[in-house]
C-alpha cells in the first residue's frame, strides 16, 4: 500500500516541546484544533512522554488513541526539531488481529485441555497437546474411535470381605498393571470407575491403526495380569483376572461437564457397544465387536466369530472373541 | 496538571484490557479480545488532593509470536506486571517483561497484579507464592476485573508509588 493511502500526517516539534508545524490527515487519528507554539504534550497525550528524541528514531507501530485510527507512529529527529509521522494502520490491524486472536485462543484451549488431561495421560501426551499435535473442537467433535472397557472381575465381592487400606492396595497394583500397556499403545484413559477402566484409541497422536493398537493394549493388560497374579500366588495373596470388551466407531468427543467439574469424554454407540462386550466377556477374554474385527489388520486370527445377545438389542449380534493365555 | 504514563504489560489473556476498562468505564466482558499494538487511554484520579491524568498505555500482551517493543515503554513513570493466577506460566512471562522494562527505561515502580481472582478455585498460584513474593518487597494486589475487586486499589498504590519515586 502506498504512503499516500495511508492517510499521512505530520508534526514537527521543537526540541522544547513546543508545536511549530502540522499537516496532512491529522483528524483521521482524532487529533484536531493544533495550536502552533503549544506544548504538544497538552495538545497530544501520548507524545507527553515519547518527545523530546535523544538522537535515535523512533518507531511504534498500531497505536490507537482514545478516539481514531490505529496508527504507526514513525518519530525522526531533524533540523528545527522532531518530526512525527503518523500512517494509518489498520490494514496491518486487522491481520495481526486475526491471527493473534486464533492463535491465543488456541492456547488457551490447549492450556485448558491439557489441565483437565493432565491427570490422565502420560507426559509426553500432554507436550504434544501443547505443541498443537492434538486438536479438537471444545464444543464437541464426532470422530472414529476405539473405545476399551476393562473390568476386574470379582473385586466387588474382594472389596466388601477386606479392609479398605487392603481393597485400595490390590487395586492400585492391578490399575497401575493395566493402565501402562494402554498409554504404550497412545490410549487415552478416560475413566477409572472402581475396578473398571475405559480407554479412547484415536484421539491420541499417533502413527498406528488405533483398532490394532487397542488390541494390542488389551492383550498386554491380561498378559501384564497374569504376571502379576503369578507374584500374587508366591505371596499367597488373591488373584483376580480382568475381561475386556471392544467396540469402534464414530462418537463425539469433547469437553463434557458444568463449571468446577468438566472432563474430556466421549459418548455414543461404540461406548454403549464395548461396556455391553466386556460384561459378556469372560475372564482372560477379549471380546471385540464387528466394526473392530473388520478394521483390524493383524490380529483378526486371534479372533473367532460368536453371536452374542446385548442389552436392549433384540437380534443376535456379531462378534469376535480372543483367550489369552 | 501532573500527568503520569503508566503501561500494563503481560502475558496474552491475563486481562490487561479487562482491568483498564473496569477501571475507566467500569465495564466488563468476558469476551476474550486479543489486543493489537497499544491503546491508550485516560484516567484523572486524585491522589491526596492532588489531581493526576494517568495516560494508561495499555500494551499488547507478550506470547510467542510477538514480544512488547521497547518504544511503547519510552517515557513510563510505572507500570503494572499483569499475571492470570490460573495460568502459572504467565507469572514467568512478567519477570521477563519486569527485566526487559528495567533494562530499557530504569528502576521505575511497578505492581505486581495478579488477576482473575474472580476465578480463585482453577487459580494455579498459592497464597505463598504470593506472600513470599510480598515479603520480596513486591507490591502485591490480587485483583478481579470482573467483578471490580482490587482493581482501584491497584492503579492508586502504583499512582502514590510513583508520586513518591
Amino acid at each position: 500500500m502506498t504512503i499516500k493511502k495511508r492517510s499521512p500526517a505530520y508534526l514537527l516539534v521543537e526540541k522544547d516541546g513546543r508545536l511549530i508545524d502540522c499537516g496532512g490527515k491529522l483528524s483521521a487519528y482524532g487529533i484536531q484544533g493544533l495550536e502552533k507554539g503549544v506544548p504538544i504534550g497538552s495538545q497530544v497525550l501520548f507524545l507527553d512522554s515519547l518527545l523530546p528524541l535523544d538522537n535515535d528514531p523512533l518507531f511504534l507501530s498500531c497505536v490507537k488513541a482514545e478516539s481514531g485510527l490505529s496508527a504507526d507512529i514513525h518519530i525522526f529527529p531533524g533540523d528545527k526539531g522532531d518530526w512525527i509521522l503518523l500512517l494509518d494502520a489498520r490494514t496491518e490491524e486487522i491481520r495481526r488481529c486475526l491471527l493473534q486472536q486464533k492463535s491465543n485462543e488456541l492456547s488457551l484451549l490447549r492450556k485448558k485441555v491439557s489441565k483437565i488431561l493432565d491427570p490422565y495421560v502420560r507426559k509426553g501426551f500432554t507436550e504434544k497437546l501443547l505443541q498443537g499435535v492434538l486438536s479438537f473442537q471444545e464444543s464437541g467433535e464426532r470422530r472414529d474411535v476405539s473405545i476399551l472397557f476393562v473390568d476386574i472381575r470379582g473385586f466387588t465381592w474382594y472389596s466388601e470381605e477386606n479392609p479398605p487400606q487392603v481393597t485400595l492396595q490390590t487395586l492400585n497394583q492391578y490399575l497401575s498393571t493395566m493402565t501402562q500397556p494402554i498409554l504404550d499403545e497412545a490410549g487415552l484413559l478416560d475413566r477409572i470407575i472402581g475396578d473398571a477402566s475405559m480407554a479412547i484409541f484415536g484421539v491420541l497422536p499417533t502413527t498406528g491403526s488405533f483398532p490394532d493398537q487397542a488390541i494390542r493394549a488389551a492383550v498386554k493388560v491380561i498378559k501384564n495380569v497374569h504376571d502379576l497374579n503369578k507374584i500374587r500366588k508366591l505371596d499367597n495373596q488373591p488373584t483376580f483376572n480382568v475381561a475386556i470388551g471392544i467396540a469402534s466407531g464414530p462418537v463425539t468427543l469433547g469437553i463434557f461437564g458444568s463449571k468446577g467439574f468438566r472432563t474430556f469424554s466421549a459418548v455414543g454407540q461404540a461406548v454403549k457397544r464395548a461396556a455391553d462386550l466386556e460384561r459378556q466377556a469372560r475372564p482372560g477374554q477379549i471380546v471385540i465387536d464387528e466394526n473392530t474385527f473388520k478394521k483390524t489388520k493383524n490380529f483378526q486370527s486371534l479372533f473367532s466369530g460368536t453371536t452374542l445377545r446385548l442389552k436392549g438389542i433384540d437380534r443376535p449380534v456379531q462378534a469376535f472373541s480372543c483367550e489369552v493365555k | 496538571m501532573i500527568k503520569k504514563k503508566i503501561c500494563m504489560l503481560g502475558a496474552f489473556a491475563v486481562g490487561k484490557t479487562s482491568l483498564v476498562k473496569r477501571f475507566v468505564k467500569g465495564i466488563f466482558s468476558d469476551k476474550y479480545l486479543s489486543s493489537v499494538g497499544v491503546k491508550i487511554d485516560k484516567k484523572k484520579v486524585i491522589i491526596e488532593q492532588q489531581e493526576v491524568d494517568l495516560l494508561l498505555w495499555d500494551i499488547h500482551g507478550e506470547d510467542e509470536f510477538q514480544k512488547v517493543q521497547r518504544s511503547y515503554l519510552r517515557g513510563s513513570s510505572g507500570y503494572f506486571l499483569v499475571v492470570d493466577g490460573a495460568r502459572r506460566a504467565t507469572l514467568n512471562t512478567a519477570f521477563t517483561l519486569q527485566k526487559r522494562t528495567e533494562e530499557t527505561i530504569g528502576k521505575v515502580p511497578f505492581v505486581l497484579i495478579f488477576n482473575k481472582w474472580d476465578l480463585k478455585d482453577e487459580w494455579e498460584i498459592d497464597d505463598k507464592t504470593m506472600d513470599d513474593l510480598s515479603k520480596d518487597g513486591l507490591m502485591v494486589v490480587k485483583t478481579s476485573a470482573k467483578s471490580g475487586q482490587g482493581v482501584e486499589e491497584a492503579f492508586l498504590t502504583l499512582t502514590r508509588e510513583i508520586l513518591e519515586a
